[in-house]
Parts: structure tokens; C-alpha cells; sequence
């Protein structure tokens, strides 16, 4: 399902400035059981990795 | 228990009344999928014909199409329909952005608006709630400062806002809707009926879940799709360059064949010195960065900066037919102001293709001597003159002087005028069309055929292989097979510049309407394989063709381009002499009918093809009407 309530990372735009802020919250558990958390896996731009 | 994919409502709004009801969205969902689908049943099933284009009565309806707001690729479209302010026919735009997602996870999938608010509101939707707000310190206020002061009242900058600017409020025929500050519902006045009804605009923001059919294999087919489009190495190019950046850089066939109308279409061929001021590849210093609408794995979109001068400005939006408008058909070759004007347009709320026809239109008056400046409160409507455009894009979103001679479409004002100015008044069926159509015949076929009337955006095929221009082989059935195919992405809120990427004719990608049927099968538990999918498509096109024939009364003269483009020949460039066939296009007329199953005579349906398409009671409607081949 598609959730925005229960999703631990948020992107948001400013309409001003065209400025992206990507944020992640303490619930994340990069997507536990997949071989790549999904965020990072469906952003086309790159924007997201996971550092370890 | 709320379908797969939906959000499971349509919410309907009565202005007048104040009043909100609700019904399931499967009530249409299952013959009509959703966004333009059930916005066209509803619109034919509910508007009486005798309804006028600005009355209380008119209806508006927002659709979102079930792949919206999922992971499905391309997934932001909201289509939006209503009785064309232009035409009398179906008026139908459509936009990306982020609203389209986050109605849906307010908990809606339609929204029909009637009657007319007393005084001006604007529509909050949250969590499955509904509620008429008063709008009245918004109105007058441009599309940006909305969406502020909306977001600043809510004290939540992530709630999406669509809505329109002062020439929706003016009802200026060419206002169309915008979401998020950028993306435009343009054409067919929808901003205008908008207007009509005190709404100045839509907000929501929402946490309601949209459930998944069959989780695996929905996941399955987003990864094949967005595969494929990784494949197209255009994918790449957008996201650096954008749209305009690729398509449009200097040299490209897209400058010299004509897609964009020079000095009010009297030429489809531009001064090189002045393509190369406003090519995409020298547009690019003003470019910041590119942006991408909800769930789009490319991103087209730029952000412009004008950083000092007359001109300066920042915002979102260019577009390759923001050159058409205010390059070639004003002939303009100052980018800062163009992009100035561009903009200048999203915070008004015009559509830039409407409002630059009527633009260009009064220059070419302007030069003929049918108007002189004491027409035009001052303005010296001179060919390369921008600073006269920003003007009077401004007299023209508030009807103000001159520009409100303009307000209500170059027919209307060629007609007021007289003195020969209906020969290059370029609208079809009343719609002002921005669309250069001598030189490729299947972009061209489509445009004029279109039910939306003069727009790109229904059978043209979008095609920009120039071996293939020039030719009226096959354009028929491409036309055809390609408006079911754009209903499709309707439908399921899908946008078209995936085109290229996994369109449905284009060999690098091959066959699009399949994983938009697998990605729609799987997210919705309906059985919808790619025939089943394009009969819909087909159904919906015959349900606004059907609406077109009722309310606008057209008939095969209809589908005639303007005159300036039946009667003159480009006289310039590498496609000098190029014009349209008048055997050939009678010709595809009758094949394209013949295809359809219409009357190659009057262009009216038969009761066989609606039968067949499951459309018996608009038959019916017809033959009441008179207005059914018999």
C-alpha cells in the first residue's frame, strides 16, 4: 500500500526557491527485507544512498 | 472496503448550495477506469445542452486516474473537463505537479463541481473531509500568492494547491488552472469556468492509504516500466537538460518543421540568428535546475532564473511551446523577456498557447492597419516588440482596455473587427489553436480532429521523425490508435511526455499500453489487458465526440483546419511551399471515419459503433437529438 502516514521519509519542494530537502525519520529501517531500501532503489536522480 | 487504487470517492460539490455529497468511485471505475473516463460520462450524462458556457449549470470536474500517487512511472496527471467556453464542445485540460497525488490521499478520486458560490470560496480537502472556505482575501491574487497565503493560513507548506489567478476570476476565455504553482490545465477556458463559479481553488493534503491488488506483481511491472524508460537514453537527457533543453536545441527538426507558427503562422520557418537566440542549448544559462512532477523517473521541467534587469524573474517554467508563443509567433528573440512573459503567464493563469494566438493575431492586424494604436491604448503592436506582449498579457488577464477585445478568443475578437481579419484568425472550432500543422500531417490531423478542439494533446502524433512529416500515409489510423492511447494515460492519470519513452508507436520502447495495463491490472485487481484498455480509450474518445455533437452541434466541416493554414503554403526554410492537401485531407477523413465507424458524410456516430462500444444510451440521445447517422 501506498502511505503517506506510514512512510519514515519525507521530500519536500520550496515553491520560492526550487530547493529539495530530503529527510529520513527514526522509524526507518531501510526497508527491512528488501535487497535495497525503496527510496534509494526508485530515485531516479541518484539522490539517495545508503552509508553504512 | 475501499477498492485497489482508488481512493474510493467522488466527491460532489454544489456551490450554490454550499452543499457536499459523496459516491463510490466504482460506479464508473470499472467501464471508464478514471480521470478523463469518468469525467467524460459524468459531463455527458449530466449537463443538459441548453446549459451556457458561464452559467451556474456549467460543470467542472477534477479526475485523478488509479496509477496516481503509486510508484507507478509518470503518475501525476489531473485531468479536467467541463463545456468549453470556446467551443460549446467538450473542453478538456490536463497537468502533472503534486495536487493530482495528494487529492487522492485526501481521500478522493473526483471532484464535480456545479452552481456558482456567492461570494468567493475555495475547496479544503483533507482526510476524507470536505469543506467551502472563504476565499475572499484571495481573490486577486495571483496562482503563486495563492498557493502562498493558502499554505500560510494552513501553516503547512506541503499542502498542493490548484487553482486560478486574476483571468480565471476575469473569465478570460484563455485562463486555464494551475497546479503547484507551474504546471497549466491549459486550453478549452477552463480557468474561465473556474471562475465562473467564485471557486478560486482546490487545496489538499492527505494520509489516507491507497491498497495495492497484487503487490508483487504491481512492483514486477513498475520495475519492467521503469526499465524500459532507462533503456530510451532520452530518459538521461531530459533529467539534465529537460524537455526544451533536448528537444529544441538549434538545428533540430522541431524549429524547422513547423511546430512553431512564425509572425501569426504566416510562416513556419524562423530567422536562424534569431532560433539561435532562444534554442534550448542557449536557453540553458537561465536554467538552475530541473524539475520533476510526483513519481516521474525523469523530470522535464526547469527552473528559471532571470537574475537582473527588466526581466527579472525566477521561477518554474519553460516549455517548448513557451517558444512557440512568445518567440516564433510574436517573433521574439529576447529570452529574458520571453521567459519573463512565460512566467508572467502561470502567475496569471493564462495559457500561454491561447493567449499568444490572440496576440498574434492583433500584431498582424497591427501591421495590416486594421488596428493602429488608438486601438491598442498605446501599445505599438510591432513584430519583435516584448515588451508590448508582457503588456498585454497583463490588459488581457483583467480585461483590462484592448486586452479585453482580446479576452474572449481571436475568433470573437476577428469577428468584432471585421475588415478581413477572420482569414488568419487561426482557431478550430472556435478554440484558439497554437499549433503549426502544414508541414507534419499527422501532428496536424490530430490537432484539428481533436475533440478538445485545436490541441496536440488527444490523436497528434508526436512522432518528430522528419521522413515522416511530410507524409499522409498511414496518419489516419496512427491518429486513431493514438487517441485511445492518450485516453489510456487519461484514464489512469498518466502523462504524455512519457512519449518517446513508452509510447505506444515508438520502436526503442515499444508497447506502452501493455505495462499500463499490467501496472493497472495489478493495482487494481481489474482484468485489463491491452485490447480491453484501447476499447475503453475508445469509448471514452466516442463519449466526447458524442458530447461534441449534442452541445456544439459539429459536423465533418468542423474538422477542417483554419483557413490560413487550408489556404497558404510555408514560405520559407527547407519546407518552402509545404502546404496541405485539400484531395489528400478529405481523403484521410474519410479513411479516419471509416475507422471509427462514423458517417464519412455529416461525421456523425452510428448506432452500430455505439452499440458496440457499450454506448446504446448515447445512441439514444443522439437520435433524440436528430443528431445520430441513420
Amino acid at each position: 500500500m501506498f502511505d503517506p502516514s506510514r512512510s519514515s521519509t519525507h521530500v519536500s519542494r520550496d515553491n520560492d526557491t526550487a530547493v529539495i530537502t530530503l529527510s529520513i525519520d527514526s522509524t526507518c529501517d531501510l526497508c527491512e527485507g528488501e535487497e535495497t531500501p525503496l527510496c534509494v532503489k526508485y530515485c531516479a536522480y541518484g539522490a539517495r544512498r545508503v552509508s553504512r | 472496503m475501499k477498492p485497489h487504487g482508488y481512493a474510493g470517492r467522488v466527491l460532489r460539490v454544489d456551490l450554490t448550495e454550499g452543499r457536499t455529497t459523496e459516491e463510490p468511485t466504482m460506479r464508473y471505475a470499472e467501464s471508464y477506469v478514471g480521470g478523463r473516463g469518468i469525467n467524460a460520462r459524468i459531463l455527458f450524462d449530466e449537463l443538459n445542452p441548453s446549459v451556457k458556457l458561464l452559467d451556474p449549470e456549467n460543470m467542472l470536474l477534477f479526475g485523478v486516474g488509479p496509477l496516481v500517487g503509486t510508484l507507478s512511472p509518470f503518475c501525476s496527471r489531473v485531468s479536467i473537463d467541463t463545456k468549453s467556453p470556446f467551443t460549446g464542445g467538450v473542453g478538456s485540460a490536463n497537468c502533472g505537479g503534486h495536487f493530482g497525488a495528494e487529492m487522492k490521499y485526501a481521500g478522493y478520486d473526483s471532484l464535480v463541481i456545479t452552481g456558482r458560490a456567492e461570494n468567493p470560496v475555495y475547496l479544503w480537502l483533507s482526510d476524507g473531509e470536505a469543506e467551502l472556505v472563504d476565499a475572499d482575501g484571495l481573490w486577486g491574487k495571483t496562482t503563486w500568492d495563492t498557493e502562498r497565503a493558502i499554505r500560510s493560513s494552513r501553516n503547512d507548506n506541503e499542502v498542493r494547491v490548484i487553482g486560478i489567478g486574476p483571468a480565471g476570476e476575469n473569465r478570460v476565455k484563455s485562463a486555464c488552472i494551475i497546479s503547484d504553482r507551474a504546471k497549466a490545465a491549459g486550453g478549452s477556458g477552463v480557468g474561465a469556468v473556474m471562475g465562473s463559479k467564485n471557486l478560486k481553488a482546490v487545496a489538499a493534503r492527505g494520509s489516507q492509504p491507497i491498497t495495492v491488488a497484487e503487490p508483487k506483481r504491481f512492483i514486477e511491472a513498475v520495475d519492467a516500466a521503469r526499465k524500459k524508460i532507462e533503456q530510451f537514453p532520452k530518459a538521461r537527457l531530459y533529467r539534465e537538460d529537460g524537455y526544451y533543453g533536448v528537444e529544441s536545441v538549434y538545428g533540430s527538426p522541431a524549429w524547422e518543421a513547423g511546430f512553431r507558427p512564425v509572425r501569426n503562422g504566416q510562416d513556419d520557418y524562423w530567422d536562424p540568428e534569431k532560433i539561435k537566440r532562444v534554442a534550448g542549448d542557449t536557453i540553458k544559462p537561465y536554467r538552475k535546475k530541473i524539475l520533476a512532477c510526483f513519481g516521474c523517473p525523469v523530470g522535464c521541467m526547469p527552473w528559471m532564473v532571470v537574475p537582473e534587469g527588466p526581466y527579472k524573474v525566477e521561477g518554474e517554467g519553460w516549455w517548448n511551446n513557451s517558444s512557440n508563443s512568445f518567440c516564433t509567433r510574436v517573433d521574439c528573440d529576447d529570452p529574458e523577456a520571453a521567459i519573463k512573459a512565460h512566467l508572467l503567464t502561470n502567475q496569471l493563469g493564462l495559457d500561454s498557447d491561447n493567449a499568444s494566438v490572440a496576440i498574434g493575431w492583433a500584431f498582424e492586424c497591427y501591421e495590416k492597419g486594421l488596428l493602429t494604436k488608438e486601438h491598442t491604448d498605446g501599445l505599438e503592436l510591432t513584430w519583435g516588440n516584448h515588451d508590448a506582449v508582457i503588456t498585454l498579457l497583463e490588459k488581457l488577464a483583467y480585461r483590462e482596455g484592448f486586452g479585453g477585445f482580446l479576452a474572449d478568443g481571436v475568433k470573437a475578437a476577428a469577428e468584432r473587427l471585421g475588415g478581413g481579419s477572420e482569414e488568419f484568425a487561426v482557431h478550430i472550432k472556435g478554440q484558439d489553436s497554437v499549433d503549426g500543422i502544414r508541414v507534419s500531417k499527422g501532428w496536424g490531423f490530430g490537432v484539428v480532429t481533436s475533440p478538445a478542439a485545436g490541441r496536440h494533446l488527444r490523436g497528434a502524433i508526436h512522432s518528430f521523425s522528419p521522413e515522416r512529416f511530410l507524409s499522409y500515409e498511414d496518419v489516419p489510423w496512427r491518429v486513431y490508435m493514438q487517441e485511445q492511447y492518450k485516453a489510456i494515460l487519461d484514464m489512469t492519470g498518466t502523462c504524455l511526455y512519457n512519449n518517446g519513452l513508452l509510447s505506444w508507436e515508438t520502436e526503442a520502447s515499444g508497447h506502452a499500453a501493455h505495462h499500463l495495463a499490467e501496472l493497472t491490472s495489478s493495482l487494481t485487481g481489474m482484468d485489463l489487458d491491452v485490447e480491453r484498455f484501447m476499447r475503453i480509450g475508445l469509448r471514452v474518445h466516442n463519449l466526447e465526440k458524442a458530447f461534441n455533437t449534442l452541445h456544439g452541434g459539429f459536423t465533418r466541416r468542423d474538422d477542417y483546419p483554419p483557413k490560413r493554414y487550408w489556404e497558404e503554403p510555408v514560405k520559407s526554410g527547407p519546407y518552402a511551399g509545404e502546404h496541405i492537401d485539400h484531395e489528400e485531407w478529405e481523403r484521410m477523413l474519410d479513411e479516419y471515419y471509416g475507422l471509427h465507424g462514423w458517417d464519412p458524410e455529416t461525421g456523425w456516430q452510428t448506432r452500430e459503433t455505439l452499440v458496440s462500444l457499450g454506448l446504446t444510451d448515447v445512441a439514444d440521445r443522439l437520435e433524440t437529438a436528430g443528431r445520430l447517422h441513420s
